[in-house]
């Protein structure tokens, strides 16, 4: 039977990590979800806060932002979807809840390089279990 | 199954390349094009985000540090948002 792609949260600094290095281990996981070899969720406040960051850091238009967000592999998840798990969230940095939420709902593990979330995935360990 | 229309000279295209390669069928040949779209794009997102960066002229670090106090005031919208709703 085959197996069905892993399933994981990925969180605004491992994308904006993945942009920043496109050959590194966040954009492998990035091309690991391209492959269809694992499935990436994220909040729909993370796609806002890509937006926003960009928006006011960068000399940008809307379109060039607009292009990068989509060609992130992310499945956006709506916040009225895991609203009602914003209070089981343990993580105190108020951005980040949202991510654990999603985390919460779909019961897999968190792709970030903050220390901070308990259910953090190990990019190494994930790229050893797809078989690349 | 799904059928789309395309010109007779990708079609040829499509066919020539299944036959050069050792893809079974047409099908896995354009699952293997998509992939390879999908990561040029994705190239060329990281492209604009690094010639953004570089025009600001701050590091990477730095951006991440400015990002964070960013998402600290969005989040902090998102519950007065909803404070203000609830009443």
């Amino acid at each position: 039977m085959k197996e069905l792609p892993i399933r994981l949260v990925i969180d605004t600094n491992a994308l904006f990590m993945s942009l920043h290095n496109p050959f590194g281990k966040a954009a492998k996981i990035i091309s690991l979800a391209n492959q269809e070899k694992i499935i990436l969720f994220s909040p729909e406040s993370v796609k806002a806060e890509l937006f926003n960051v960009m928006k006011r850091e960068f000399k940008i238009t809307e379109e060039e932002i607009i292009f990068v967000i989509e060609s992130l592999p992310v499945k956006w998840v709506e916040e009225s979807i895991y609203m009602e798990l914003l209070d089981k969230t343990e993580v105190k940095h108020k951005p980040d809840k949202p991510v654990e939420a999603v985390a919460l709902l779909l019961n897999c593990e968190i792709l970030t390089a903050n220390y901070h979330f308990k259910k953090r995935a190990d990019i190494d360990e994930i790229i050893k279990r797809t078989g690349d | 199954m799904k059928t789309i229309a395309i010109p007779e000279d990708l079609h040829r295209e499509l066919v020539s390349l299944k036959l050069e390669g050792s893809n079974k069928n047409a099908a896995e040949l354009i699952r293997i094009l998509i992939m390879a779209y999908k990561k040029q794009r994705f190239l060329e997102a990281s492209n604009i985000f690094k010639k953004k960066l570089s025009e600001k002229n701050i590091s990477f670090e730095e951006f991440l540090r400015r990002s964070d106090k960013i998402r600290g005031e969005l989040a902090n919208e998102r519950v007065t948002n909803k404070i203000s709703n609830r009443h």
